[in-house]
């Protein structure tokens, strides 16, 4: 083997660092446009999953046309203003990391059919078990009924509460209401077992089957909803009131 | 028995080498010395013998396991004609339980007994005598409601991964009865646990959570009343400490009864095969875990402010304490190993239960865990002791 | 001394990683990944297909720059190497699958950390010439993939139920059946490796020594 000296050596390093450094901030470059693509893409398929209008083999050709055509993201601050600002530029996680619910900025992405508003989805963030557990919610433009749940990221046990991403369980939130009959808000709660085993008309509206054996999950589920339905109660409040204005 | 002797005689050509069944000398052998003490004898080193073989120190286990077995057997018919409100009487009672029972333990012989077979066959050895234990005690461990195909699963998965791979009876580092029972709970969690498992009953949304279900999860502001009260108003069984300890409540079939579990304590211990230290140890490490958490409680809703005595008679802490954690292959062998062994596998079962949120009952998890520390447990004692001894003969 | 492109030597070179000297299963390398990304079978191909493309990829460079090469900086190189590769590989994922990519996470990051790609930088392609290494490094790329594809095989049947997304279990579900929820989990694929090991040993004669 070649005996090298320092400033060789040097030389060498630099200069196979160099080639390195071009070589990936080149294909950084040209990757760059595609990956964030695919990173809102995904964001996106979830956000329709709530919205449950999503046909079962859509291409993502047919997703992006209907995103583009039907969904609208707005801005809205504590009180309940929509403010300046695209909804995906905001990630719910890090607002609640790092300011105070008041401070904070909300996302809501909006259903629009024939230039009417019929729902609206929020992220919903919380904690299971073992995990965290990541989703989205979305309601009629009552601002009560609930249109469709999704979550679509989480590490819970298999067969107990990983069920949550199943479709029986999403299910059952279709057509709960987070108001009582007063208009109060008390969110909608996942029972231990049957919900029917407890509650009758009108409180079974708030309530939804809880999963066997996964009974932290299932509370995790419940404290998400009413953490994160609160922070956008002014908003559907002011909503609420120009919807049964028309 | 001569005439049986005869006939086993009469059939041991055809199996010795050369005969026809040679293939299955392993069983044969099996059957022939389970009945009769073999007439061969240790081929090198000075061993000392007494009538107490390997095999009738496993039947002594089986005879000590009937008690809990029979108490299973019976609650299960018991909880059936309870939760679908009929009159219980004692006959009708037991053949429900047989009827769900019997299977479940049949399986569990007939499948781990292929397992044994396959490996005694391979590798050319007797078969271990070993298995008519696990081959029961799994059984045991498991909700009445298993379905029979999980039983297969678990009781091949104990034999195989808990055994056979470390190289067979005497080697395994775990029990194989609880490495089975652990493979089902994590692979096949909504069949062993939750609140609709513990009752064989064929009531449409019948659930009955076993105690240590209503500790972990309740609203009441005392634990006690919360489990007291729990079965009364469900109109389910009466889950009041005599009851408790008797073993009439849901649960895996041989573990609700602490009375039982304590009949088979006291023939293990005065036939001198389970260890006293240990199943004393497991109590005390038990007992000490508990007043320490009672002292943290919070309040007296808490899972913590549990007095040991509720430990003691729920979920699997008294059957796993007298059949479980005495396993001499598994545990610690020097005798201040045991009491170490014992007294960490009570405290850390308890420590699960109360703690950690997922799951109510730890009896099985602290046992297997500490099963994994037994040797390294075994080795420190023994080099405290050269440590001692060197000292002791330097000065 | 020019050789025949596919002679034994080279022959045997490529094979050897496939069983006798599998990274996995004989060296016990790589163990990491092969747990943490096999719980379905399409992340197991790709990170599979990644790998073989680092090694292989590395092998070749390493190789050809192996005169060049100053002995006292010979690791740093050896991992710039790696990292670019491993960097490109993850941003080409990150464009092209990006569902597969976002399952593999970190992992495939950690390619640079597998103990295969230095392993075989050290000892092959440091003092072998670039088709050997080529040879060498695809080799045992394979040798990896396989064992990540029969991991990830049995974990998606036994654990969800589905190959490739597809299910194959339907009416099964109705008799019973129930998906083994170990499966998904890490340790699942830590028994499934050990008994695939068993077997692998047992059928190759390998003794441990």
């Amino acid at each position: 083997m070649p005996k090298h000296n320092n400033p060789y050596t040097l030389v060498f390093v630099c200069i196979v660092a160099t080639i390195c450094a071009l070589l990936l901030s080149t294909a950084a470059s040209f990757l760059r446009e595609k990956q964030e693509a695919n990173s809102a893409y995904d964001v996106k398929l979830n956000i329709l999953k709530s919205f449950a209008v999503l046909p079962e083999k859509a291409t993502r050709a047919e997703v992006e046309h209907f995103f583009i055509n039907n969904i609208e993201g707005i801005t809205v601050d504590a009180t309940g203003n929509e403010v300046n600002g695209s909804a995906e530029d905001i990630d719910p996680e890090f607002e609640a990391k790092t300011k105070a619910p008041e401070d904070r900025l909300y996302p809501v992405y909006i259903l629009r059919e024939n230039d009417a508003r019929i729902a609206y989805t929020i992220p919903i963030i919380g904690k299971g078990l073992w995990s965290k557990l990541y989703g989205y919610l979305s309601l009629n433009s009552d601002f009560n009924t609930i249109r469709g749940i999704t979550f679509y990221k989480h590490g819970e046990t298999p067969g107990l509460g990983a069920e949550i991403a199943a479709e029986w369980f999403q299910k059952n939130f279709q057509g709960k209401k987070i108001l009582d009959e007063s208009g109060e808000f008390v969110s909608v709660s996942v029972v231990k077992g049957k919900a029917d085993n407890f509650y009758d008309e009108p409180k079974i509206s708030h309530y939804v089957d809880g999963i066997s054996g996964a009974t932290i999950t299932s509370r995790g589920v419940t404290a998400m909803l009413k953490k994160d339905l609160n922070n956008y109660l002014p908003f559907f409040a002011q909503k609420r009131v120009n919807y049964s204005g028309d | 028995m001569k005439f049986i002797e005869d006939i086993f005689n009469k059939l041991r050509p055809d199996f010795e080498k050369g005969g026809k069944f040679e293939f299955f000398y392993p069983l044969f052998e099996a059957k022939e010395t389970f009945l009769f003490i073999p007439a061969h004898r240790t081929k090198s080193g000075a061993h000392i013998r007494d009538a107490m073989d390997s095999k009738r120190l496993m039947s002594t286990v089986i005879v000590a396991l009937i008690p809990p077995l029979l108490l299973g057997i019976f609650n299960v018919g018991y909880q059936y004609l309870k939760a679908a409100g009929q009159p219980i009487e004692f006959i009708s009672a037991m053949l429900l339980g047989l009827r769900y029972v019997l299977p479940i333990i049949i399986v569990s012989y007939a499948v781990g007994g292929v397992w044994e077979l396959i490996f005694a066959v391979t590798r050319k050895h007797e078969i271990n005598e070993g298995f008519l234990v696990t081959g029961l005690l799994f059984p045991l461990t498991l909700p009445p409601t298993i379905p029979l195909w999980q039983v297969a699963v678990g009781i091949s998965f104990g034999v195989v991964i808990g055994k056979e791979v470390f190289g067979g009876t005497g080697m395994n580092v775990f029990n194989p009865a609880l490495v089975g029972r652990a493979f089902l709970f994590f692979a096949y969690p909504a069949q062993i646990s939750g609140d609709k498992v513990w009752t064989v009953t064929k009531v449409d949304g019948f659930s009955g959570a076993t105690p240590l279900l209503v500790a972990s999860d309740h609203q009441s502001d005392s634990v006690i009343s919360a489990i007291q009260s729990y079965g009364i108003e469900a109109g389910l069984a009466d889950f009041s400490l005599p009851n408790m300890f008797i073993g009439l409540i849901p649960g895996s079939i041989g573990e609700t009864s602490a009375a039982a579990s304590l009949i088979g304590c006291i023939i293990l211990i005065a036939t001198g095969i389970g260890s006293w230290t240990i199943m004393l140890s497991v109590a005390l490490g038990g007992l000490a875990m508990t007043l320490g958490l009672n002292a943290l409680a919070p309040n007296d809703a808490s899972f913590l402010a549990l007095p040991f005595h509720y430990h003691f008679v729920t979920g699997g802490f008294a059957f796993g304490l007298v059949y479980m954690a005495t396993d001499p292959v598994s545990a610690a062998a020097t005798s201040i190993g045991k009491w170490i062994y014992g007294f960490l596998i009570g405290a850390i079962a308890i420590i699960i239960r109360t703690l950690n949120p997922a799951y109510p009952e730890g009896m099985m998890l602290a046992i297997l865990f500490m099963n994994a520390f037994a040797p390294l447990i075994d080795y420190l004692v023994i080099q405290k002791h050269i440590a001692w001894r060197m000292k002791r003969a330097k000065a | 001394m020019s050789e025949p492109l596919f002679s034994a030597k080279s022959k045997k070179v490529f094979t050897d990683p496939f069983s006798e000297n599998n990274p996995i299963t004989i060296q016990v390398l790589g163990i990491c990944s092969a747990l943490a990304v096999t719980a379905q079978l399409k992340p197991s191909l790709v990170m599979g297909l990644a790998v073989i493309a680092v090694v292989g990829g590395s092998n070749v460079i390493i190789s050809l720059l192996r005169n060049l090469i100053p002995n006292k900086v010979r690791i740093i190189i050896e991992m710039v190497v790696v990292a670019t590769l491993v960097i490109l590989v993850d941003q080409l994922l990150k464009a092209y699958a990006y569902d597969v990519s976002k399952q593999l996470s970190v992992f495939v990051g950690l390619i640079i950390t597998n103990c295969i790609v230095l392993g075989r930088l050290e000892a092959f392609a440091m003092g072998n010439k670039p088709w050997a290494s080529l040879l060498d490094g695809l080799g045992n790329g394979l040798g990896y993939a396989w064992v990540l594809a029969i991991i990830g095989f049995l974990r998606e049947l036994l654990g969800s139920g589905s190959i490739m997304g597809h299910d194959v279990i339907g009416k099964l579900y109705h008799a019973g059946y129930v998906n083994n929820g170990l499966m998904v989990l890490a340790p699942g694929a830590f028994i499934l490796l050990g008994l695939l090991i068993w077997v692998q040993r047992t059928l190759s004669k390998y003794v441990e020594d």
